[in-house]
C-alpha cells in the first residue's frame, strides 16, 4: 500500500500542480473581467484622478495576490505543507465560495442585499455535515476537536450576528464565514485523510467530483463578465 | 424508571416536537403557495378546455396529454384528481405524501427510531436543489414526491429479497406489485426505467447468484414497470412535442448534465461519497481489529442504490433540459444510500448515535430555515 501511495504522489504531483495553476489563471482572468465590467479603475480615475489603466493593473495585482493568500494560508496555518494539501484546499476554495464583486469591496454600504445571507445554504447542506463525518472518523484514533474549529465556529456566528445591524455586509459575512467553514474542513479532511490508508479510489471520486464543481464554478465565473 | 431510559423518552420528545413543528411549517409553507403556472392548465379538461368536473373529464384530458404532449399519464391523472379536490385537500395530501415518503425510506433502512424519521424528513427538504418547484409546487409535488412514493412501495418487496432472499413474501404481493408496478414504470422519464431495471437487475442477481427461482410477482412486476416506462417513453405527444422544441447540441448537453451534477445534486452526491468515506475507515479498523485482509466491500443493496443514482442521472442525459426539480428521484436514491450506511455504522454504539444526531440537528436546521425562506419569499 505504501508503495501504490508513494507512486500515486509521483504520479499525481505534476497533475495537481497543472490543474491548480488553470484554476488560479482562469479565475485570475476572471477576476480581471469582473472588476474591468464593474469599473474599479475608472472609479478611482473619476474620483481620485489617478490613471485608470495603472488602477487596472493594480486591482487586478491585489486581488490575485489576496486570492493566493487564502489559498495557501489554510496549509500553512494547519501544517499540510504540501503541494496535494495546497491543491486540495483549492478545489474546496473553488467549488464552495461565494463570488466577492470588486465594486462591492469599495462601496459595501450601497450593496443590494435582498437575502440575509447567500451561502449559509451550502455550509448546512455539505460543508458542516461533512466536517461532521470527518470530525467522527478522526475521534475514532485521536483527539479530534481542536480549540481553533470552536475559534472558527465562534467567528463565523458572530459574523452572522453583524449582519443584524449592517445587513449590506452579506457578501462578505458570506466570503468569510464560508472560508472559515472551510478551513476547519480542510484541516479534518486531511487528518482523516492520513488515517485512511485503503481509500485512495474514494478520495479520487471525491476530488474528482470537486474538481468537475471547480469546472462549472470557473465557467460560469467567466461567462458572467 | 432509570436514568438512561429518562434521557432515551426526552430524547423521543425532543425528536416528537421538532417533527411537529417540521411539518407544520412544511404545511404553511404548501398553503402560502397557491396553484399556479401549470397546475391551472391541468385543473381544466385538457380536450376541452372545460374545467375539470369528474374522472370522465381525467380520463378524456390524459388521452389527449398522451397524444399531444407527453407521455406521464400515471403522474398527471394523479395531478388532476389532487387539483380537482382544491387548494386545502392538496396541500393536505402533499403534506401526507411527504410523510409516507420518508415513511418508506425509513423502511427501506429499516429506521425505527423518531430520529430516523426525523432525519430522513429533514433530508428530503435540507438537499433538495429546488424545494418550491419539487415539492411545494403541486404539479411538481406530484410529479416527484408522489411517483417516488409509489416507486419506492414498488421496489420494497424486491429490496426486501436482496438483504434476505430467505425473507417470507408480503402480503398481497401478486395483487398489489400489479398496479404498482404500471405506476412506476410510468411515473417519469428517468425514474420511471431506472425502477424498471432496478426490479429486473434484482431479480436477475437472485436468479444468477443466490439460487432462488424468481418468484411470479418479480416477474410480473418487473414487466409491468418494464412496459410502463417503455408507455412513458413512445408517447406520440413526447415526439410531437420534441419536434417543436429546438434540439440543443452537445456543448448544451454536456453543460446541462454537468450543472446537474455538481450543482443541483452536489450536496446529495458529496453526502454519498463522504459516509462511504466513514464506511471504508469503519471497516479498515474492524478488519484490523480481526487481522482479516483490508478490503473495502460493498453490499448488494448498496450497489443496487448506487446503480439507481447512476441510472436516473444519466438517464437524463436523452432529454433536451435537466431541471433542477428534476434531480430529486436521484435524490431520494442518494439519501436512501446516506441513512442505509449511516445507520448501518450506528448499530448502537454510542459515538456513531453521536454523529447521527449531529447530523439529523444538521439537517434539521437547514430543512427549516429553507423552508422559511419559501415561506417569506427568500428562498
Amino acid at each position: 500500500m505504501k508503495m501504490i501511495k508513494e507512486k500515486y504522489k509521483t504520479i499525481f504531483t505534476p497533475i495537481y500542480l497543472l490543474l491548480l495553476l488553470t484554476f488560479i489563471t482562469v479565475s485570475l482572468y476572471g477576476i480581471h473581467s469582473m472588476q474591468t465590467a464593474e469599473g474599479v479603475g475608472l472609479y478611482f480615475h473619476l474620483n481620485y484622478s489617478f490613471d485608470k489603466s495603472t488602477m487596472d493593473v493594480l486591482t487586478d495585482v491585489c486581488a490575485g495576490l489576496s486570492m493566493i493568500v487564502f489559498l495557501v494560508l489554510p496549509a500553512l496555518a494547519f501544517r499540510h505543507k504540501s503541494l496535494q494539501g495546497i491543491f486540495h484546499f483549492g478545489c474546496l476554495f473553488y467549488a464552495f465560495m461565494p463570488r466577492l464583486s470588486m465594486a462591492y469591496l469599495i462601496h459595501p454600504a450601497e450593496a443590494k442585499w435582498d437575502h440575509v445571507a447567500q451561502n449559509w445554504k451550502l455550509g448546512l447542506q455539505a460543508i458542516i455535515p461533512m466536517s461532521l463525518i470527518f470530525l467522527y472518523i478522526i475521534a475514532k484514533k485521536e483527539k479530534a476537536f481542536k480549540k481553533c474549529y470552536a475559534f472558527l465556529f465562534l467567528a463565523c456566528l458572530l459574523l452572522a450576528l453583524l449582519l443584524l445591524p449592517f445587513p449590506y455586509l452579506q457578501q462578505l459575512v458570506d466570503f468569510t464565514g464560508t472560508y472559515c467553514l472551510l478551513c476547519v474542513l480542510f484541516d479534518l479532511y486531511e487528518r482523516a485523510s492520513q488515517l485512511l490508508e485503503n481509500s485512495l479510489l474514494l478520495n479520487f471520486i471525491l476530488f474528482g467530483g470537486l474538481i468537475l464543481r471547480v469546472i462549472y464554478q470557473l465557467i460560469i465565473f467567466t461567462s458572467i463578465y | 424508571m432509570n436514568t438512561t431510559q429518562l434521557n432515551g423518552k426526552k430524547r423521543q420528545a425532543a425528536a416528537l416536537l421538532a417533527l411537529i413543528t417540521l411539518i407544520s411549517i412544511e404545511f404553511v409553507a404548501h398553503r402560502m403557495l397557491p396553484f399556479i403556472m401549470d397546475d391551472l392548465w391541468y385543473s381544466t379538461n385538457l380536450a376541452t378546455d372545460e374545467p375539470l368536473r369528474n374522472l370522465k373529464d381525467i380520463l378524456e384530458s390524459q388521452v389527449w396529454h398522451y397524444l399531444n404532449w407527453g407521455g406521464r399519464s400515471m403522474t398527471h391523472g394523479a395531478l388532476q384528481l389532487t387539483l380537482m379536490g382544491g387548494e386545502l385537500f392538496a396541500d393536505i395530501t402533499n403534506v401526507i405524501m411527504m410523510c409516507l415518503l420518508t415513511f418508506m425510506i425509513c423502511i427501506l433502512t429499516e429506521g425505527k427510531t423518531l430520529r430516523d424519521f426525523l432525519l430522513v424528513h429533514s433530508l428530503l427538504f435540507a438537499l433538495n436543489a429546488n424545494i418550491k418547484m419539487s415539492v411545494l409546487w403541486q404539479a411538481g409535488g406530484v410529479n416527484y414526491v408522489y411517483s417516488s412514493v409509489w416507486i419506492l412501495v414498488f421496489l420494497w418487496p424486491y429490496i426486501r429479497q436482496l438483504k434476505n432472499p430467505a425473507e417470507k413474501r408480503l402480503y398481497f404481493v401478486d395483487a398489489w406489485i400489479l398496479p404498482f408496478g404500471i405506476l412506476a414504470g410510468w411515473s417519469n422519464e428517468n425514474m420511471g426505467p431506472t425502477s424498471a431495471l432496478l426490479a429486473i437487475g434484482i431479480t436477475a442477481y437472485l436468479a444468477v447468484y443466490k439460487k432462488k427461482k424468481p418468484e411470479s410477482w418479480m416477474i410480473t412486476g418487473s414487466l409491468l414497470s418494464l412496459i410502463g416506462s417503455i408507455l412513458v417513453v413512445i408517447a406520440p405527444g413526447n415526439f410531437l412535442r420534441s419536434s417543436v422544441i429546438k434540439q440543443p447540441g452537445f456543448y448544451e448537453r454536456f453543460l446541462s448534465m454537468l450543472t446537474a451534477g455538481v450543482d443541483y445534486l452536489l450536496p446529495c452526491a458529496l453526502a454519498v461519497i463522504v459516509i462511504l468515506i466513514a464506511k471504508a475507515m469503519e471497516e479498515n479498523d474492524s478488519k484490523i481489529k480481526a487481522n482479516a485482509p483490508k478490503v473495502f466491500s460493498l453490499s448488494a443493496f448498496h450497489v443496487i442504490l448506487l446503480l439507481g443514482i447512476l441510472l436516473s442521472y444519466g438517464a437524463m442525459a436523452l432529454s433536451p433540459h435537466y431541471p433542477d426539480r428534476a434531480t430529486f428521484g436521484t435524490g431520494v436514491f442518494c439519501i436512501i444510500f446516506f441513512v442505509q450506511v449511516l445507520r448501518e455504522s450506528d448499530n448502537g454504539n454510542e459515538e456513531n448515535g453521536n454523529l447521527t444526531t449531529a447530523l439529523t440537528v444538521c439537517f434539521y436546521v437547514c430543512a427549516m430555515l429553507r423552508l422559511i425562506a419559501e415561506i417569506t419569499g427568500k428562498g
